[in-house]
């Protein structure tokens, strides 16, 4: 079953798309940040850079908030309405009957959560090397070698990654509840950066539910970046389970458009 | 002969009024089953319970004397052809087909383009399907309904596309997966396609599935085509 989507994953434009979005979000948000918070202009940078400049500039873009936020729609794009438009083009009938709900289910949530990982991973690791190859070779060589910063650059990354599943994964089960694909689209970053919001403005004591802790944490996690990670896993089984349960009885209810616009046909 | 599907006190329902109510009906092993359906709809509501994709109000469906939705989700060995037909459109024949085979892990790419050929869909084979015209992509559809050479195949309205010479291409392997075993049932609203050519024949309409012309599963084995051999 995974196999069969990837296939179908890897030759969609929307995943490419969504890899190269993050790609350009990164990059922008690495310029303004080279720009703007750390104070250089590129005539500055054509001078030399001091050693480690890279490391600062790429935790520095990770951190912007709008690109966690932009990170909510980018994990939409590659795979979050497929149970929907699977329930509306008939092919959720074709995959289903080949094998049993459960497994049907469970393939396609795996298939959603490691498409919109994999597509932000992907945009991200392709910014990261770009920038690399622009600013390291303007860094001026240090009498002693600064302290990498590159595990939390990776550890944000991996996090951005889950982040991206447990969004796309919210698509998956709004559209299913809403009996709709533009769900998948409009729900994830309506409910993530909405609570960000709340988090930030109104119950701080809900920050484990805001997003830009789950990339950057500053509060106190219990153990620290695994802890964010155990979270997440924590609500990615529960959307998997909350998918299997409304999944079935979503495809088991008539499909109305459908058999109206057959009617109409045979009229 | 042992009945393959049965029909116990079913009621379908279908944006608020009834496709069939309190129905009670068998289909024999072995044999094409043709289902006239005056409201397309109705045909697509009663396939998709009889392979359990819709809940069906009251009744119980067996297939193969299992309850479906209770004792199995799906039954087994089920090849569906619905519309919309759910292939992709990115994607060759080839590689739908073969896309869904990776499933069950039954298939193997040249079983995939025998199939193919035999729907004449050979010359298309480099092309995707959002470029095929509606009959080749009904045959399509038709051939990964019958990929897994299943032991139950339900057709929605199949041969609403093809021109004559693609009814027959398609009754050709309809008859010879009959002669293999398998119990074959065909719903579409135009009765003309259904005549002559199945062992039974029944009506849905009306909240009511009735038999017609019930003589005709002895009459209908003259009148059948040869199965293809070549295949």
């Amino acid at each position: 079953m995974l196999r069969a989507d990837f296939q179908r994953i890897f030759s969609s434009l929307r995943f490419w798309a969504a890899a190269a979005g993050v790609f350009l979000a990164t990059g922008i948000a690495a310029y303004l940040q080279f720009t703007g918070e750390l104070g250089y202009t590129l005539e500055l940078a054509a001078s030399g850079l001091p050693p480690g400049f890279h490391q600062e500039v790429l935790l520095a873009a990770l951190r912007t908030p709008w690109l966690i936020q932009a990170l909510t729609l980018a994990a939409t794009l590659p795979f979050a309405s497929s149970l929907a438009e699977d329930r509306r083009d008939g092919r959720g009938v074709l995959l289903a009957t080949r094998t049993l709900w459960r497994k049907y289910l469970c393939g396609r949530c795996a298939s959603i959560a490691l498409s919109a990982a994999l597509a932000a991973i992907l945009g991200l690791l392709l910014c990261i090397g770009v920038l690399v190859l622009i600013l390291l070779p303007m860094e001026l060589a240090a009498q002693e070698a600064p302290a990498s910063q590159m595990p939390a650059v990776w550890g944000m990354v991996l996090r951005a990654g889950t982040s991206c599943a447990i969004f796309a994964l919210t698509g998956a089960l709004g559209s299913m509840a809403l009996r709709g694909a533009w769900a998948a689209y409009v729900l994830p970053p309506a409910l993530w950066i909405g609570l960000h919001f709340l988090c930030i403005r109104a119950v701080p004591a809900l920050f484990c539910l805001d997003i830009v802790q789950w990339i950057q944490p500053v509060d106190v996690w219990l153990g620290g970046s695994w802890g964010v990670l155990l979270f997440q896993g924590e609500l990615l089984a529960i959307l998997v389970l909350a998918i299997y349960l409304v999944g079935k009885g979503a495809f088991l209810a008539p499909v109305r458009r459908a058999s109206h616009a057959r009617r109409e046909e045979a009229a | 002969m042992d009945e393959a599907i049965q029909l116990h006190g079913l009621t379908l329902r279908q944006g608020g009024r009834y496709i069939l109510r309190e129905a009670d009906y068998a289909f024999r092993e072995g044999e094409i089953h043709g289902i006239h359906t005056p409201d397309p709809a109705a045909g697509h509501v009663l396939l998709t319970a009889l392979a359990g994709l819709a809940r069906p109000a009251a009744g119980k469906i067996f297939v193969d004397y299992q309850e479906v939705g209770e004792e199995i989700d799906f039954p087994e060995a089920l090849g569906i052809m619905t519309r919309p037909d759910g292939l992709i459109g990115a994607f060759t024949a080839l590689d739908n087909l073969m896309n869904l085979a990776r499933i069950q892990r039954s298939v193997t790419p040249r079983d995939a383009l025998k199939l193919i050929k035999a729907l004449e869909l050979g010359p298309l084979l480099q092309v995707k399907l959002r470029r095929y015209d509606p009959q080749m992509r009904q045959r399509v559809s038709f051939a990964q309904a019958v990929l897994e050479s299943p032991l139950f195949l339900l057709l929605e309205d199949p041969f609403s596309q093809q021109e004559e010479t693609g009814r027959e291409l398609l009754w050709r392997q309809i008859c010879q997966r009959r002669a293999q075993g398998a119990t074959i049932l065909i719903t579409t609203p135009r009765r003309a396609e259904l005549e002559g050519r199945t062992d039974t024949l029944s009506v849905l309409d009306g909240e009511r599935i009735l038999p017609e012309k019930e003589e005709q599963a002895d009459g209908a084995s003259d009148q059948r085509p040869e199965p293809h051999q070549d295949l």
